[in-house]
């Protein structure tokens, strides 16, 4: 049981999320973030927060995104990946990147 | 966005579950919009969880009231204004008391989930029209265990679940009931720390019970037979704490006797459990440091719900988990709740018999009064009759005993059935359609409020909630209908306030001089505490928070009672200054504040026993345990399966929240079944079935699931309100399920419903 943050994060970064986390189980890479699925206490209050719409229950995935339970599972426990819990401006070219799709490939660890 | 009011985030509290996290809302035109965790409140520290998400949907309710309404004699309502209502009402109940005495008007409720400041003005209401019985929902659910604790210890008592080894869970699943501070985080930890371990007994596979460690899965209604053959595992296999029970303890030669003849494996047999599970889950209770232990309605609201009680207390207590860190410690609370436990309190001194305590006993059915409060169950009992000492009216604040009681249609009859009812509510709920009087309160967002549910130990915390909208036209705090209420009584006017109101505007000190000085020559000043304060301190405290004035004289109490955790959270001194301290403290900590902070030595200071020792012998249930073999669950052909009506699960909430919208998504109200059993039926996923037993039926969707065991089926807590929307349709969603439940059904020592075991006859419903 946890939420999991799919591809739409990736080059966005709006970290809206962070500041309603009521256990701060966001966990901050250099263009995504992913939730800590040992912290996560599936309130769901993080959903609604998020201008595209990138966290989903792990029951409600689109399913094209199922890959994406395991891709958080192995971001939050990387070197470097820091736990977030102020909010801050999403990346610079946000904008431009949050209609995509298919951003795997565009993720850095 | 624009709006200054949106920008801004406000401290308020979650109203849904006893818990009552703290939270900082951002309001836009009326509304709730947004709603995170506070992390500055004391207990919850930021914890949340979905259900706070829903407060919009109890503020914005359309079935709000914003005029008194008085019963038409067609059952229509029309609105009255406020004096009208106030001036009948107080004259109909005082001519009732002149008639009847005061001994003939049932209170019930006094406050629903996060709204008990009200209550604490009620008292005057109550002492004013000489009402002698009470009840509440706390008497469908905690006086079986009320009563144990008045004969073990004489003290509440509440786990200490982040720091225990063991975490045991008796007939709960806290993932989704919560109970205590941050539970679902409490849990991963126990879950994720190889050195602890979780004990579930529970019949189904909760989400708690898949964390576990050991999960107890007791067949339906023998919670009873599991629990004791834990104690007798551990007496009969030499794992009791023996130094700690002789120096701690009496009466322990009872306990090891009943405990020494039971046959283990037969009572393994009898709940369900293996037995090699069962001696494995107690020796890991033994073998631990520390062991906390918590039971909820899956047990209290359940066959041998007393007897449960008494048994769940004797696993922790044989192996010495009480008053240190990560076992069960007495809590120190800021109002005691509780009446109870002042015969086994206060033994006679001087050697005279103890004086008949009055009002014991229920006038009808002479059920036990335990916390002050009579079953819910025996309420139709005690008005549909000739008795001469029946009820003749009662008086309902923030409650809804219609729709969450036992066999909602008896208690419609008995409603109607009474000379006079009155109906405090925010909402025109089941309850307020059936009484002849129904006065809106502001809602828990208008008014100061505050939950006297402060259970922590050993750092005790209160919130007083300031209002963020203002109320409703039409609409008044508790604190302003009691008030009016003395004052249409004749009981108070203004030579009881005016002195004391001057005094307050010099002060705390002065007024609390003045208060003792006025209070000893003016027995109406004494007597009806919280409304005078209410009208003679609230004038003077910051705007809005008029209604915390109660809680000055509670700081009072609380400084004098519990000198010592009030000296720890920084509140000692003369009690005088030190209440004033607190009160201000209150006042100014609109997260919420530390008003407590105990040693775990205090929980021993706490146990009302001679010698502050604690009795393990129970003559009443070793009594009733030695016959429990001739009463094991029954099973009727005509009704084969076993409702668990009141499951709380992400659908639920309490029925405060009355409209469904904000169930967005997945399936509302299904009756969850095993596949075996849908199979037999003819069922599959999402097919209806029709639920029906001795006193009613219903239909409900149903979802198949192997976490249920065969023949048990179950249906969510708090669905099936009639919730009328603002175009005036009146729409139900889900079952309500006391339409289906029997007040008989009842467990014999403190009344409390048989919910968690309905035998039910289950038929597949085809649709024309």
């Amino acid at each position: 049981m946890t939420h999991v943050v799919t591809e739409s994060c990736i080059r966005c970064k709006y970290t809206d999320c962070v500041e309603v986390c009521p256990v701060d189980c966001f966990i901050e890479g250099p263009n995504f973030l992913t939730i800590d699925p040992e912290l996560c206490i599936d309130c769901a209050v993080c959903i609604p927060e998020c201008p595209v719409n990138a966290i989903y229950a792990e029951e409600d995935f689109p399913s094209d995104q199922k890959h994406m339970t395991a891709v958080n599972a192995e971001l939050y426990q990387l070197p470097g990946w820091k736990v977030i819990t102020k909010r801050k401006d999403a990346l610079p070219d946000a904008e431009l990147w949050k209609e995509r799709t298919g951003k795997l490939s565009e993720l850095n660890r | 966005m624009s709006n200054a009011e949106t920008d801004t985030w406000k401290k308020t509290a979650c109203m849904i579950c006893a818990l009552n996290c703290g939270l900082e809302i951002k309001t836009e035109e009326g509304r709730i919009t947004k709603i995170k965790g506070d992390k500055s409140h004391p207990t919850s520290q930021g914890y949340i969880c979905e259900k706070s998400q829903r407060m919009d949907f109890y503020q914005n309710g359309a079935d709000r009231i914003d005029s008194p309404k008085r019963r038409r004699p067609d059952g229509s309502y029309e609105s009255i204004d406020w004096d009208t209502a106030i001036r009948e009402i107080a004259e109909k109940f005082a001519a009732i008391k002149s008639k009847h005495g005061g001994e003939s008007i049932l209170y019930y409720g006094g406050g629903s989930q996060g709204n008990h400041l009200g209550g604490t003005y009620a008292d005057s209401t109550i002492k004013a029209l000489g009402i002698q019985y009470r009840s509440n929902a706390l008497a469908q659910e905690k006086t079986g265990e009320a009563w144990v604790q008045g004969k073990m210890m004489g003290a509440p008592v509440h786990g200490d679940f982040e720091h225990c080894e063991v975490a045991v869970f008796l007939g709960k699943n806290p993932w989704q009931s919560h109970g205590f501070a941050r539970t679902r985080v409490a849990l991963r930890e126990i879950e994720n720390d190889p050195n602890r371990a979780m004990i579930v007994i529970d019949p189904r596979r909760t989400e708690t019970a898949k964390m576990a460690d050991y999960h107890l899965a007791v067949k339906p209604g023998t919670d009873a037979w599991c629990l004791t053959a834990l104690s007798a595992i551990l007496v009969q296999e030499g794992l009791i704490a023996s130094n700690w029970l002789a120096e701690h303890t009496t009466g322990y030669e009872a306990v090891a006797a009943a405990m020494k003849e039971i046959d283990i494996a037969r009572y393994a047999a009898t709940c369900g459990v293996d037995e090699s599970l069962l001696r494995s889950a107690a020796r890991r209770i033994a073998s631990a440091k520390s062991v906390s232990m918590i039971e909820d309605l899956g047990v209290q609201m359940n066959l041998h719900s007393t007897l449960n009680s008494y048994l769940n207390r004797l696993v922790w207590l044989l192996t010495g988990n009480y008053g240190k860190a990560g076992a069960n410690n007495a809590f120190v609370p800021f109002l005691n709740l509780s009446n109870s436990n002042r015969s086994t309190a206060k033994p006679q001194q001087n050697g005279k018999p103890t004086a008949l305590r009055k009002w014991t006993h229920s006038p009808v059915t002479q059920s036990k009064v335990i916390m002050g409060l009579i079953p819910c169950n025996v309420i139709p009992d005690e008005i549909l009759t000739e008795h001469p000492k029946r009820f003749r009216a009662m008086f309902i604040e923030s409650a809804n005993p219609v729709h969450s009681l036992a066999d909602s249609q008896r208690m419609r009859e008995s409603l109607r059935a009474l000379e006079c009812s009155v109906v405090i509510d925010v909402a025109m709920t089941e309850t307020a359609r059936q009484a002849d009087y129904v006065l809106p309160a502001s809602s828990q967002f208008e008014k100061a409020e505050a939950t006297f549910f402060n259970l922590e130990f050993p750092r005790n915390g209160f919130q007083l909630r300031h209002p963020h909208f203002k109320p409703r036209p039409g609409t008044l705090p508790e604190a302003e209908i009691h008030a009016r209420l003395l004052e249409a009584m004749g009981a108070l006017n203004s030579a009881n306030y005016t002195f004391l109101r001057g005094a307050a505007r010099l002060g705390y000190t002065a007024f609390g001089l003045a208060f003792a000085w006025k209070s000893m020559r003016d027995k109406n000043v004494a007597r009806y505490a919280p409304v005078v304060l209410y009208r003679t301190l609230g004038p003077s405290l910051p705007p809005d928070l008029a209604p915390a004035a109660s809680l000055w004289g509670i700081s009072q109490l609380f400084v004098r009672v519990q000198p010592a955790a009030a000296r720890g959270a920084g509140f000692g001194g003369p009690p005088l200054f030190g209440g004033n301290r607190l009160f201000d403290a209150i006042l100014k900590s609109p997260s919420g504040m530390i008003f407590a902070v105990s040693q775990y030595a205090d929980s021993w200071n706490a146990v009302k026993l001679p010698e502050h020792k604690i009795n393990v012998n129970i003559k009443e249930m070793l009594e009733e345990l030695a016959t429990i073999d001739g009463k094991l669950p029954p099973h009727r052909a005509d009704y084969p399966f076993i409702l668990s009506a009141g499951e709380r699960r992400p659908d639920t909430s309490n029925t405060s929240i009355r409209n469904p919208e904000w169930m967005k998504k997945g399936d509302f109200g299904v009756l969850r079944i095993h596949p075996q059993d849908a199979a037999q039926l003819g069922c599959n996923e999402g097919d209806w079935i029709e639920l029906r037993t001795p006193r009613g039926k219903a239909q409900a969707p149903i979802e198949i699931t192997d976490e249920l065991q065969p023949g048990h089926v179950s249906l969510p807590n708090g669905h099936g309100l009639d919730y009328q929307r603002a175009d005036g349709t009146v729409s139900r969603r889900g079952v309500s399920l006391n339409e289906l439940t029997n007040t008989a059904d009842r467990d014999p020592f403190a009344g409390t419903p048989w919910h968690k075991y309905v035998p039910v006859h289950l038929e597949r419903v085809v649709h024309a």
